[in-house]
């Protein structure tokens, strides 16, 4: 698969993924603001994993380890939610982030 | 508390239990899979465009011991891609072939700094070759290059491998009617076989030839008979969803080659549309009629059609011109009549340029074309097929990553780099207007 489409692809179902899963299980009020902050949060979280992961080749697990607690961070600083349930939310949202990638990997032959 | 925020908490804190048993055990798998992200995993394909590759691997490079190792020398096109003009080879990674001009190196360690001097490609342009900066040239002027490894330039012991880059995944169908090990013509359900000799006659032909090539009756068939099989080669390449063609060489022991230990082609594996990786020939160390080892074993043609995916394209190609390979048997059966001696007798009559095909081999071709259920999805695998550990193409260098990033000609790409920098101002600027 071409470099470029697949990063591109990859930050969209990010993105998207995330977005989804999050207003799913947080049924946010001020459903703008979590749109933005996910979009923000991924926006700086995806080319610095990109870069670790391919580039530098760092290990999977503590890249993605890394974002999940920046992510955490965010939502608990950005919408006052407790670090119990933002760490709940980081892992939901990077979990279900990464079984959307796989199925699209694997429904696509990617 | 509300009756409808409780049973909201009761939900969550549910979600929340079974989500953080699913979180660990996904934890658990992708680190037991994913230990590094370049080791051939589902990311590996980021970097390098995997299809339609030409590649070689060395199955055991570790036969050579700790006092030597082998550089694949990249062609100047691929060097570029990958940001290096060579590479040390390593177990379980593919070297892309281009143009020919690549070559593999055995490097002995003489001096003890080999392996730092060979991988450290920061003094060399990626197009830069192991003969030009480590071989002296012996040519008298610039233009024509005779490097001679044997007397190196900087006091390195370099042996060129003179490995073969054959096994090219395509092939031009202009000046052959090769097709990937596949001659075309040998797919054609006719009794006679022009073969060889139709895309070989040239202005040194015999004379004794020229009257039966110049026959009306030959020329109309030899050029029929190309110009199907430049269809066919334009059928198979387009239909072809083969990913890349390995050439796999081996350090191994040949006896009747009179050397100790030597590097040769070991498998030809094809990896498939669906990501397998089938081996489509085997080199064969009995001895054969010749007294030489037997080689490289037979491709098996129609299965590999079927192999590629093409399956049902050849069929239609056959069925479509039966009425030429009829008219192809005619035209023949005219010159053989006026010219007995165009007939080949035997595989060492060089001189006819007519053969006889084996009327099971027409048989089989049929039967292959007129069963056009196709096997894909379900691909059959050739009967010489072994199990075999997948490779990786060879990536570029960090810095030719970051530089194919950075000045990526897709403009969403290079807004995708200075993303981090937009999103750091817009977290700051959300922070803030949340305080207000």
């Amino acid at each position: 698969m071409f470099i470029e489409k697949a990063i591109l692809l990859a930050y969209a179902v990010t993105v998207v993924s995330e977005t989804a899963i999050i207003i799913v299980i947080q049924k946010p009020k001020k459903l703008w603001q979590w749109v933005l902050g996910i979009l923000l949060i991924n926006s700086l979280t995806h080319p610095i994993a990109i870069y670790f992961l391919h580039i530098q080749n760092a290990p999977y697990i503590f890249v993605e380890f890394g974002v999940f607690i920046l992510e955490a961070i965010w939502y608990n600083l950005a919408f006052q939610v407790g670090w119990k349930k933002s760490l709940t939310i980081s892992a939901v949202a990077n979990i279900f982030s990464i079984l959307v990638g796989i199925a699209i990997r694997f429904l696509f032959g990617l | 508390m509300p009756v409808s925020n409780y049973y909201y908490q009761l939900n969550f804190m549910n979600i929340k239990k079974y989500l953080s048993l699913v979180f660990v055990l996904t934890l658990l798998i992708v680190g037991v899979r994913t230990v590094r992200a370049d080791d051939g995993g589902p990311n590996s394909a980021f970097w390098v465009i995997d299809h339609k590759t030409n590649c070689v691997s060395v199955i055991n490079p570790e036969a050579l011991g700790t006092n030597a190792f082998l550089v694949f020398d990249y062609s100047a096109k691929v060097g570029q891609t990958r940001g290096k003009p060579w590479t040390i080879v390593e177990k379980g990674k593919c070297y892309e072939v281009d143009d020919g001009t690549e070559d593999m190196y055995l490097v002995k360690i003489v001096k003890g700094n080999e392996r730092e001097v060979f991988s450290n490609y920061s003094p060399y342009s990626p197009t830069d070759s192991i003969p030009q900066i480590f071989c002296k040239d012996n040519a008298s002027n610039n233009q024509y290059h005779d490097y001679d490894c044997s007397t190196t330039k900087l006091g390195y012991s370099i042996t060129p491998e003179r490995f073969l880059g054959e096994n090219s995944v395509t092939t031009t169908a202009l000046d052959s009617i090769h097709f990937t090990g596949i001659t075309a013509n040998a797919l054609f359900p006719t009794k006679y076989d022009f073969g060889f000799p139709v895309t070989s006659f040239s202005s040194t032909m015999p004379e004794e030839l020229k009257p039966i090539v110049n026959y009306p009756s030959f020329v109309s068939a030899s050029n029929l008979y190309t110009s199907l099989a430049k269809q066919l080669v334009g059928t198979l390449q387009s239909c072809d969803t083969r990913v890349r063609v390995e050439s796999q060489y081996n350090f191994d022991f040949i006896a009747s080659y009179g050397e100790p230990l030597s590097l040769h082609i070991k498998n030809v594996v094809w990896k498939l549309a669906n990501n397998q990786d089938t081996v489509v020939q085997t080199f064969d160390l009995g001895i054969g009629e010749n007294g030489w080892p037997k080689g490289l074993t037979k491709l098996d043609v129609l299965n590999a059609v079927d192999l590629m995916g093409c399956k049902t394209a050849f069929s239609a190609f056959i069925k479509a011109h039966q009425t030429d390979f009829s008219t192809i048997d005619r035209l023949a059966q005219e010159v053989i009549t006026k010219y007995p001696s165009a007939l080949k007798k035997s595989n060492n009559d060089y001189l006819s340029p007519i053969s006889l095909r084996n009327s099971a081999e027409i048989s089989k071709i049929l039967a292959f074309a007129n069963n056009s259920s196709t096997t894909s999805g379900t691909i059959t695998t050739p009967p010489a097929q072994q199990v075999v550990t997948p490779t990786v193409l060879d990536e570029p260098t960090q810095e030719k990553k970051t530089d194919m990033l950075v000045n990526s000609s897709n403009p969403l790409m290079r807004v995708y780099v200075w993303l981090p920098l937009l999103a750091l101002i817009g977290i700051l600027g959300f922070l803030a207007f949340r305080k207000k």
